[in-house]
């Protein structure tokens, strides 16, 4: 199933960013990265820190800007866990999936 | 993995990838794909035995070449490493790219998985863009139907401008249609072509005219504009070691390069940002294309395995059930194997008699007699009755648990722990295979990709008792030989004498000897003529 697509376009509104308050208004976006997704919590791709073998694969597997992303389950021990990425169910440890910088709502 | 007599022994010493065409008019495709796409199993079925192993040269990656012969024609079939791209820089990636640029090959068929087309297009669309004949093979149609995913294979072919062929491998299904568009059909000019973004293409306007001057053999122009665009050094030494001389160097080239450079600059792009975008844009391009071929009749395919992966691999169920499922699994080999074993080893030790009356009425010598009876049907006796009824249990219970996509969850569970050694989760797959014969762990191990992982589980695969090292249970054996007026063959005078924890030194794969010992385990057969503490007195 394709889950994949790019950003809906949602306004985001970059320069609220360096203010740590959380305004109430603004509860909407969290910038996190892939490894600290919840079971059940998505987000959107917005980059992918550092560079070499593992980022090409990375990208490789979908996990370009904008792509939707899932975390379906972690494991018993919590370290690799499982996603959605673009209709395939990928297991990332997160040492990798660290690298990946997520946006959530 | 074909091992064939031609791939063993002195022929094992690989000289290079020797293309070996029989005939005049052989075709050599080569066969790309993902890993775990049944690239292997397209590659079986059309080669059939034909088929030559190796290693790439220099190179620890293996590879198979074979022919294939369909209505007359003969088609060499070149099985690449399996590979997400062809971009990234793993010793497979680099194999079957320099095999697809340099290799001579007249064409590529790339191998898809129709339940995950959109990250197979990827490769795919990467091979289009470097071999103008290019085949698209969508493999592992029957799984897809199971799922409720259809592919569009016309849509697919309209959008691709490559010829399309759909296939079941495991039954065997399209591959003639495969080969139908193999032979026939003709390299055509409107093959999709993935655009980047503005700024790239302006560069690789301005570099290929200069590129397609200096190394127009054949080498797709675009494709390497883009590979010296991104400053790739393996492929620059590839290529430099190919066409004898560095291309960047010529004026023409250099130049290209550095206004391409300058242009890049002027955006703001480094190196980062090129990569960035041209893997996004192939992953944008494999999503659009699959959009318009990809349906689904059930809404959400994977439901039910995430139901039962909520079971398998949650903290609180996840360990517990696997657990339970190995014991099964261990607990129907042992007691299971006891009453085949009993009886093979009494049909074999029986044919034994009957050989030994035949000798015995040819008039063949004592030292004879002991030579094949005592010494090689013996042996073979006991290894076939003690060691093939557990194999033939625990193998097929195995192949249960993986045809049922099982063992992925056990290797997700355990990988915590075994990141701790250093290691990766699916070494507890190949130490489960261990436990059932330690050379086919040490085989599995090959689904290991970090080669210091892969390093570690072939050498602590021994540690894992295989199926001949597990003890039997109970108390303590000796084994001296049959009880009298029993139809049983006694070990060698030369007895073996065995306790507790003691295995016995001289048996073939440390097994007990005595089968008596059998009849010990739980849901053994009762009936024993042996005493309570299993000394058997001559």
């Amino acid at each position: 199933m394709m889950v994949g697509g790019n950003c809906p376009g949602r306004a985001r509104t970059p320069f609220r960013r360096p203010f740590s308050i959380n305004i109430k208004g603004d509860l909407s976006m969290k910038h996190t990265n892939l490894a600290r997704l919840r079971e059940g919590e998505s987000g959107w791709v917005t980059g992918i820190e550092g560079r070499g073998a593992m980022s090409r694969r990375l990208q490789d597997m979908g996990l370009v800007r904008g792509t939707r992303v899932e975390c379906l389950h972690r494991s018993p021990f919590g370290d690799p866990a499982v996603y959605l990425i673009r209709g395939a169910v990928i297991a990332l440890r997160q040492e990798d999936s660290g690298c990946v910088l997520v946006d959530t709502q | 993995m074909g091992l064939t007599r031609g791939s063993t022994g002195l022929k094992a010493v690989d000289n290079g990838l020797t293309i070996r065409r029989q005939e005049a008019g052989d075709l050599v495709f080569a066969l790309a794909g993902n890993p775990n796409v049944g690239k292997s199993t397209v590659f079986n079925s059309l080669t059939g035995m034909n088929q030559h192993t190796g290693n790439w040269p220099g190179k620890t990656v293996a590879t198979a070449q074979g022919r294939c012969v369909w209505q007359g024609t003969g088609t060499i079939f070149v099985d690449l490493p399996g590979t997400y791209s062809l971009l990234a820089h793993s010793a497979e990636e680099e194999a079957a790219r320099d095999f697809l640029c340099f290799g001579g090959a007249d064409g590529a068929v790339v191998v898809c998985d129709a339940t995950c087309l959109e990250r197979n297009l990827n490769l795919a669309l990467q091979v289009m863009e470097l071999t103008p004949r290019t085949i698209l093979c969508v493999n592992l149609l029957d799984e897809a139907a199971k799922k409720g995913i259809h592919v569009d294979l016309e849509a697919l072919e309209r959008s691709l401008g490559v010829p399309v062929a759909g296939t079941s491998a495991r039954s065997g299904q399209g591959l003639d249609e495969l080969m139908r568009q193999v032979r026939h059909a003709a390299p055509r000019g409107s093959a999709f072509r993935v655009s980047y973004p503005q700024v790239v293409e302006d560069c690789l306007s301005l570099l290929e005219p200069a590129v397609r001057e200096a190394a127009g053999n054949g080498l797709s122009p675009r494709w390497l504009s883009l590979r010296l665009l991104e400053g790739d050094e393996g492929f620059a030494v590839s290529l430099a070691r190919r066409l004898g001389r560095d291309i960047t160097r010529d004026p023409p080239v250099a130049e290209a390069l550095a206004a391409a450079g300058d242009l890049l600059a002027r955006r703001g792009w480094g190196p980062r940002e090129l990569e960035e975008a041209v893997a996004g844009s192939l992953v944008a391009a494999a999503e659009q294309i699959a959009a318009r071929a990809v349906s689904l009749s059930l809404p959400d395919p994977g439901r039910l395995d995430r139901r039962l992966d909520r079971i398998f691999t949650s903290r609180a169920t996840g360990v517990p059930v696997m657990l339970l499922l190995l014991a099964l699994v261990f607990w129907l080999t042992i007691a299971g194997a006891n009453y085949p074993s009993q009886l093979l080893s009494d049909l074999l030790f029986g044919l034994g008699e009957v050989f030994r009356g035949w000798l015995a009425g040819w008039g063949s010598p004592p030292w004879l007699t002991a030579l094949l009876l005592d010494g090689v049907y013996r042996v073979l006796a006991w290894v076939v009755s003690v060691m093939l009824p557990p194999m033939a249990i625990f193998f097929p219970l195995f192949t249960l648990l993986e045809d049922f996509g099982y063992l992925p969850r056990v290797a997700f569970n355990l990988d915590h722990c075994f990141k701790k050694a250093h290691a990766c989760g699916k070494q507890s797959l190949t130490m489960c295979m261990g436990f059932g014969c330690n050379a086919a762990g040490i085989v599995g191990c090959r689904i290991i990709d970090s080669p210091r992982e892969r390093l570690i589980a072939i050498l602590t695969n021994s540690f894992v008792p295989c199926n001949g090292r597990l003890p039997p249970p109970g108390e303590g054996k000796q084994i001296r030989g049959g009880p009298p007026g029993r139809r049983v063959s006694s070990p060698p005078s030369g007895a073996i004498s065995f306790r507790r924890g003691v295995l016995p030194p001289s048996s073939p794969c440390g097994r007990p000897l005595c089968k008596q010992s059998k009849r010990r385990w739980p849901g053994g057969r009762s009936s024993t003529t042996s005493s309570r503490n299993g000394s058997c007195r001559r």
